[in-house]
């Protein structure tokens, strides 16, 4: 009797009037925001740019070794709450971040918290591919030199060799390290981006729409790459595409107006959404 | 929330509103397919049934001339549903009515199957010197009941697919009893003996008939499963059905 | 007939719309490009006029008439006791000995008006020259050479062809008498035209033949190097402060608007800045280059800024997003990567303002740098003047010969702008790269 009743939980809070002028105020998440074992934990996050929030108190954990994919129609803030994540927000103008957002139970906006060390922890890989105009080798070794993660140059070969491979980059680059990053095809480019990010052994990596200028065979590669990188990392994507988010997470979070309007596994969420935004959303029936 | 949505009163078309329109139109006309073939097969038993009650010959004929339509049927449906998966990957509640309507196609496409071999039965029964001309007039009326209250949940059950209706769906769940009322009353009168003169060749027959409108029926009911599917997203096959009657009601359908 | 009315009566399709005014677009287009080539023309055209007047009025003051005298050394008269101490050869009267030399030339003249005259041949400076020579190679002492001896300004005016010889005698500076000697000695083979390095080796001078641009040229290459020493740090630091750290408030719009204002005063009112601050208040010596160069950072900062930032705008900001997501401090980013980006546009921004700086005057004129100085400089608290304000003086002065020295100099200025765009050229080549 109980699963039934949790089974047939009508669909859809249906968006009304009263709700739509009460939009200033954030929504209830329909699903579940924990996971048993988080690496990040946000909670209650405003964001406010100048006067206009962009964020509305948004809840959300990210899971060890898991991928959460943030999806939403453009201006849903799933950007701007992803840029939170490692701080990113930081050097925009008139941008302010309330609420707790925590990785491994230290706040991140603590006042006392260095933004730098920070983006070692939390990496980001940008929508389009951004290689430094410097040689392959640099744009890998520029993270941990400026860290001091090596203590000599064999160390440092050794380190941009397992951050190539672990992008599945080494093969196609290792005779060629001494040649500018920007020569690469889009889709290398993007690999070695996110080479680069890995070679500060982050724990979490961002990912800002990162196949969105890349042809579908670059962007399965990634993909590939994505999951093979679960292993070791938590890892936010935001996207355009819900097939990608399908593709490869294993929780979706579906951002609307500045709320997080539903969260869940990504296969309840593609088959069956809770609310009838995120169901209008994913069947093409927004706007 | 002032006003908690109550999907279970008007149910809005769950085909139509996407940004992409000629989505809806592929999504209806996949529909539109399985209603045809829906009206067919209601038609089909109908015929097929009446032709054993009544011995017409040329009914049955016809009924197994017609069937290779609701066949054909399926398979358009069928394409039509792949056209839809690959031109627009559909997900949540279009994914779950592409599914859905792909499965009561393959229910329908049975059920079209029974009412021939409903036919089939009939040509049997009317082959010269098998005993009795026509049936007793009770056995008869209880062929009528069994008929009706299948052909009564079968076009209960488009009428749910027309509009994903859950409400729809429960009535033809809650019906379920009778059809077995109906279909044991028909057993029970087979049992008393055959002193309808029918030899049993013709009894087999009958049976064989009575149990393949009977299935018709349970088709129906499958068919109602999947409308509960796609309307509210949980797979309702295999559950015990009086909870489920009470669930559904609980929540207002 | 009807079947073509009806073909009338039908709604013009598009197509033809378009085809019956394609012709007239297209005219429209032949007329815009003529327009713009005869622009250009018309520019290149007085650009050529320009430089064409330059070089043809210039170029003869590239060499220097020189007459070949035979000048003993006595060595009784120079080094009587054999020292041969540099300051007892040094103070011999070496002009005596050019005009013995002469006199043995034209033994004929004896009149006393007409010594002067003979005398007048010879350049007043060629004395220290001879001296010069002489000091260098002391073995000359008592032997007699047949030397080149720099000749007046009037004589080389004369032999360039720049005096008019059919004019009255009274209306040009060489007499009748004169003419004829010049012409005998050239007719002897005794007058040349060499090549003229006192004006490259030398400062400014009363005398034509005696003027060179060295000082002046040292006085804008040490000007320029301090105002570029100054301006390139102080306007790119400003630059990254203000495009990349600065907040976004009033004060901050008040600065930009304020710095874009400056970059449109008049250069002169930096001259009077300089003039009341740097020397009126902060005793700065005058016309030093010291002072110049204060003032020159001042009006060229404008510049600098303005340029720097553009360059700094115009770096993607993904190269920032991209040193930030990898845990790079805001420096490190600007040193890293973005100011390594932006050098290419913040030197092209900074030379153009150092070429602007070296063809200024007027904020100079009021420092002091038109004093006459014939010394050239060799510090940058040595008195000095700069070369756009010795073509200005040369271009003020009397004498014939000045003229085409001051188109020289204008084109040793135009060549120096153009080695500087040069640079700036090679400088973006090394520096530029692609993202």
């Amino acid at each position: 009797m109980s699963t039934m009743a949790e089974v047939i939980e009508p669909t859809a809070g249906t968006i009304s009037a009263a709700d739509l002028a009460s939009s200033q105020h954030s929504r209830a998440t329909v699903g579940d925001v924990t996971v048993a074992d988080p690496r990040m934990t946000c909670r209650g996050v405003d964001v406010w740019y100048g006067a206009k929030q962009a964020i509305k108190g948004v809840s959300l954990d990210i899971g060890k070794h898991e991928v959460v994919s943030m999806i939403g129609p453009s201006g849903c803030g799933k950007s701007t709450f992803l840029r939170c994540l490692n701080r990113m927000n930081d050097t925009i103008d008139g941008c302010r971040v309330t609420g707790s957002i925590k990785l491994d139970d230290v706040d991140i906006y603590d006042a006392g918290l260095d933004p730098v060390p920070l983006r070692a922890q939390v990496g980001m890989v940008f929508q389009k591919p951004n290689p430094f105009p410097k040689s392959i080798y640099e744009n890998i070794a520029y993270g941990p030199r400026i860290h001091g993660l090596t203590n000599n140059k064999a160390e440092l070969d050794d380190l941009v060799e397992t951050s190539l491979r672990k992008a599945g980059l080494w093969e196609e680059v290792k005779d060629r390290l001494d040649q500018p990053g920007t020569g690469l095809s889009g889709g290398q480019q993007q690999r070695l981006c996110i080479a680069r990010t890995i070679a500060v052994s982050p724990e979490v990596i961002l990912m800002d729409e990162p196949c969105s200028a890349l042809d579908p065979i670059a962007t399965a590669i990634i993909e590939e790459l994505i999951d093979e990188l679960r292993e070791h990392y938590s890892i936010a994507i935001v996207t355009h595409s819900m097939q990608q988010a399908a593709r490869v997470s294993q929780r979706t979070a579906y951002f609307h107006l500045g709320d997080l309007i539903e969260v869940g596994e990504t296969n309840d969420i593609f088959t069956n959404p809770k609310h009838k935004l995120t169901e209008d959303y994913i069947t093409g029936r927004f706007g | 929330m002032t006003e908690p949505s109550h999907p279970g009163k008007t149910p809005a078309d769950l085909t139509a509103g996407h940004t992409v329109r000629r989505y809806d139109r592929e999504l209806a006309k996949l529909r539109g397919i399985i209603l045809t073939m829906g009206d067919h097969v209601v038609e089909q038993t109908r015929a097929a049934v009446a032709a054993v009650v009544e011995r017409e010959e040329t009914q049955a004929f016809r009924v197994l001339d017609r069937e290779p339509q609701v066949d054909y049927l399926s398979l358009d449906a069928d394409e039509e549903a792949f056209r839809v998966i690959i031109r627009h990957q559909p997900t949540a509640v279009d994914l779950r009515i592409v599914l859905a309507l792909s499965k009561i196609a393959a229910e329908l496409e049975r059920a079209g199957d029974k009412a021939a071999r409903i036919a089939r039965q009939a040509l049997e029964l009317a082959q010269p010197g098998r005993g009795a001309d026509l049936l007793a007039e009770d056995l008869q009326v209880v062929f009528r009941i069994l008929d009706d209250e299948v052909c009564c949940m079968l076009e209960r059950s488009l009428h749910a697919v027309r509009d994903f209706d859950v409400a729809q769906a429960v009535e033809i769940f809650e019906s379920e009893p009778e059809l077995q009322d109906a279909a044991a009353s028909l057993r029970q009168r087979f049992c008393q003996g055959s002193q309808d003169g029918l030899i049993p060749h013709q009894s087999v027959c009958l049976l064989t008939s009575a149990h393949a409108l009977e299935r018709i029926g349970n088709h129906a009911s499958n068919i109602a499963e999947q409308v509960v599917y796609v309307a509210l997203g949980q797979d309702v096959r295999y559950r015990n059905r009086e909870i489920l009657i009470e669930t559904l009601r609980h929540h207002g359908y | 007939m009807n079947s073509e009315a009806g073909e009338g009566a039908r709604p013009r399709r598009t197509i033809d719309v378009v085809n019956a005014s394609l012709k007239r677009r297209y005219a429209k287009e032949r007329r815009f490009r003529r327009l713009g080539a005869t622009a250009v023309a018309l520019g290149l055209a007085f650009v050529v006029l320009l430089f064409a007047d330059i070089i043809l009025k210039g170029y003869t003051a590239f060499q220097q008439t020189y007459i070949q005298i035979p000048v003993s050394f006595p060595a009784e008269a120079i080094d009587p006791e054999g020292t041969r101490d540099p300051e007892v050869i040094g103070d011999a009267n070496y002009m005596a000995f050019i005009r013995e030399g002469l006199r043995g030339l034209f033994p004929e003249v004896t009149q006393r008006r007409d010594k002067r005259q003979l005398k007048g041949l010879i350049s007043v400076g060629a004395a220290q020259l001879v001296r010069e020579r002489v000091l260098a190679d002391p073995s000359l002492i008592g032997s007699t050479q047949a030397l080149w001896i720099l000749a007046d300004d009037d004589i080389d005016m004369l032999v360039k062809g720049h005096i008019d010889r059919h004019a009255p005698e009274g209306a040009r500076r060489v007499s009748d008498q004169v003419i004829g000697w010049v012409d005998r000695l050239e007719a002897q083979g005794r007058v040349a035209k060499r090549f003229n390095t006192i004006f490259f080796t030398h400062g400014t001078s009363r005398e034509p033949e005696l003027a060179g641009i060295a000082g002046a040229l040292m006085g804008s290459f040490y000007t320029l190097l301090l105002t570029l020493i100054l301006s390139f740090p102080i306007g790119v630091g400003a630059a990254i402060y203000l495009e990349e750290f600065a907040p976004k408030n009033r004060w901050t719009d008040l600065i930009e608007v304020n710095i874009n204002n400056l970059a449109a005063v008049p250069s002169i009112v930096f001259g009077l800045l300089g003039l009341a601050v740097f020397i009126g208040f902060f005793g700065v010596p005058r016309s030093t280059p010291l002072v110049a160069a204060l003032v020159l950072t001042l009006m060229t900062l404008p510049t600098v800024i303005i340029s720097s930032r553009a360059a700094l705008k115009s770096v993607p900001p993904s190269i920032r997003e991209a040193a930030l997501g990898v845990g790079a401090s805001p420096l490190q980013t600007q040193l890293h990567h973005v100011l390594p980006l932006a050098m290419p546009g913040m030197l092209t921004g900074t030379i153009l303002g150092m070429a602007q700086a070296l063809g200024e005057t007027a904020p100079l004129l009021m420092i002091g740098m038109i004093a006459f100085i014939v010394d050239i400089p060799g510090g940058f608290t040595d008195s000095a003047t700069v070369l756009p304000v010795q073509i200005f003086l040369w271009a003020d002065s009397p004498e014939r010969g000045f003229v085409e020295r001051t188109s020289a100099a204008i084109i040793v200025l135009l060549a120096f702008l153009f080695v500087m765009n040069l640079a700036a050229v090679l400088l973006r080549r090394r520096f530029e790269r692609r993202w």
